[in-house]
């Protein structure tokens, strides 16, 4: 500190009273909910329409996906020799690829996000739990984890699904194994730094109970990292499908989803490039879509200016 | 003789690391009577907090006391050879507490109304909503803060000295008798140093309080305290009435604690030698 700074004498620091004085505009006033900027009300909107594709998709005027029609097979989109009764042409069955994809989303989404909910759930329950009380606890969930993480993915959902069948449920608990994992260590290593930190102490003397400091105050503290690791494993997770459905051990036709129509094209890769693009188009758009809405997300609510 | 509010007696604290067991405090008594400010001055790893938080019954993971008493009006709260352990009724109640980081008392995520609140509805249970609303609103005026303003606002929103009034204010709400306040003030620049320390004097006086100031600096310690306690290695080296303690130092640790004081108005002489 330079000498200019010392104040010469101790009593005029109440005349000065603008150091602390929240009318004069010396300290922040971020407004905490600002305007949507263009680009976040676009996220939204495609959130929405996903969603509403998700769930509705089937009352759109398009024709039944499961229909097969052998004359029309491997037909090309508009624009590259296929005509308007198939705007992204067919598969190998003669199904309408526009369908397939809409049809295919209601389950890519909902197997995504419920195996997100599921791993993440558990994940940051036993990561709080690890952090928070240490010791012997922390030591058994870690080596849990660590455990976990040693088994090869593919060996592990390749003996699940043979032992209980392809299904959904079945689909969403082994993607769940393959969750949770992350969660466990990454919110483990953030709780266990954020207990030390002053306030939680103070909490403790002002008599606050451990589940209290755990959700009310640790929880909300760790919870944008929560969002951030969450949306990239929606992405994950739409690829882990994809992965399995290829492999044959995802969703069972008649059952749609995007991997699914991905492992049905790969017989047709050389001659019709339309079946297994799209599918896998709109796995893409839709990963980068989690993740931009996960940054965005996150830098909106994240209210930590992270200067201490 | 009346029975003083706070007294410690021959409290030792250990601290186990993965090589070695480390004596952070050693046999150190310690006596503070109503509305009285004792300070507990020592440079950095000299006990000064390890023995703060012992008197609350908060330690790292690694500490633990390994001997004393602890009594607080009369009543013994920590006893090591019998066991005794009444710390955690005490503490938050009876004992508030204020850290260094004037940031990191306060949880980021909260308002601060909402923090205030908290710690009021945990310890005086008998009040209604309306009055814990108010009470708070109170205790942040007397800090001179824009009560309405700081209940609303969130951390990062205030500076640095708010967020350490707001502190004191979630300390102070719930009336307690003794006040630990740990480098309260060692985070903040000089005006709002001093206007801090302004505001912990009027309200010892004002609430009959008694308050454990603990500091590496001098200077603050001869402005706040009446007595102070020199800590070295987690032996008490001196103890005694702020003037007669800084006008006549006995222990040479305490004459160089004194001697590093820096001055503005006397030319830099040679590094007194510690």
């Amino acid at each position: 500190m330079s000498d200019a700074d010392v104040p010469t004498e101790i009593e005029p620091v109440d005349g000065i009273e603008g150091v602390d004085d929240p009318d004069t505009g010396h300290a922040r006033t971020t407004t905490v909910r600002r305007k949507m900027s263009p680009f976040e009300i676009f996220l939204v909107v495609f959130g929405v329409l996903l969603v509403a594709t998700a769930i509705f998709g089937s009352f759109l005027p398009l024709p039944d996906p499961t229909q097969q029609s052998l004359r029309e097979r491997l037909q090309p989109p508009v624009g590259f020799g296929g005509g308007w009764d198939h705007p992204l042409g067919t598969d190998a069955l003669g199904r309408d690829m526009l369908s397939l994809l809409v049809a295919g989303t209601r389950l890519t989404v909902l197997i995504a996000a419920l195996s997100v909910l599921v791993g993440a759930t558990v994940g940051c329950g036993l990561g709080l739990i690890a952090g928070f009380r240490r010791g012997w606890v922390d030591a058994v969930i870690t080596r849990l984890t660590e455990a976990q993480m040693a088994l090869p993915f593919l060996l592990l959902a390749i003996a699940i699904i043979t032992n209980r069948g392809r299904s959904i449920t079945t689909l969403v608990i082994v993607l769940s194994i393959v969750g949770w994992t992350q969660y466990v260590r990454i919110v483990r290593a953030d709780t266990m730094a954020i207990r030390e930190r002053p306030f939680i102490q103070g909490l403790r003397i002002g008599g606050a109970s451990d589940t209290r400091i755990v959700l009310r105050h640790i929880l909300p503290n760790v919870a944008g990292t929560i969002v951030a690791l969450a949306t990239l494993e929606v992405g994950t997770m739409i690829l882990a499908e994809s992965a399995l459905s290829f492999l044959g051990l995802g969703v069972v036709s008649p059952d749609i989803s995007w991997g699914g129509l991905l492992a049905d094209g790969r017989d047709n890769l050389r001659d019709a490039w339309w079946v297994v693009t799209l599918p896998g188009l709109a796995i893409v758009v839709v990963v980068l879509y989690v993740n931009l809405a996960g940054d965005a997300l996150r830098s909106r609510y994240d209210l930590r200016k992270r200067d201490h | 003789m009346t029975t003083p509010l706070l007294e410690i007696e021959g409290l030792r604290v250990e601290a186990r690391s993965e090589f070695e067991t480390i004596r952070a405090v050693d046999d150190v008594d310690l006596r503070l009577d109503r509305g009285r400010v004792a300070g507990l001055i020592g440079e950095s790893g000299s006990g000064k907090t390890t023995l703060v938080r012992s008197v609350i019954g908060l330690h790292q993971r690694n500490v633990s006391i390994t001997g004393g008493r602890i009594t607080l009006d009369g009543t013994v709260i920590y006893d090591h050879a019998d066991g005794t352990d009444r710390q955690a009724s005490v503490r938050g109640s009876r004992i508030g507490t204020v850290f260094q980081q004037p940031r990191g008392s306060l949880n980021p995520l909260k308002r601060v109304g909402a923090q205030l609140t908290e710690v009021l509805r945990t310890h005086c249970g008998d009040l209604d909503k309306q009055a814990i609303g108010q009470r708070a609103r109170d205790t942040l005026a007397r800090m001179d803060l824009d009560a309405e303003r700081v209940m609303r606002s969130y951390p990062h929103q205030l500076s640095g000295g708010m967020c350490q009034r707001a502190a004191v204010a979630i300390a102070v709400a719930t009336e307690p008798e003794l006040l630990i306040a740990d480098e309260a003030t060692s985070a903040l620049d000089v005006t709002s140093q001093a206007s801090l320390v302004e505001l912990l004097r009027e309200l010892v006086s004002e609430r009959s309080m008694s308050m454990l100031f603990v500091t590496h600096d001098v200077l603050l310690a001869a402005e706040l305290c009446d007595e102070l306690v020199v800590l070295r290695s987690g032996v008490a080296v001196e103890r005694g009435a702020t003037a007669d303690l800084l006008a006549d130092p006995q222990h040479d640790y305490t004459k160089n604690l004194i001697a590093a004081v820096p001055r503005w108005d006397v030319a830099p002489e040679e590094e007194p030698a510690t």
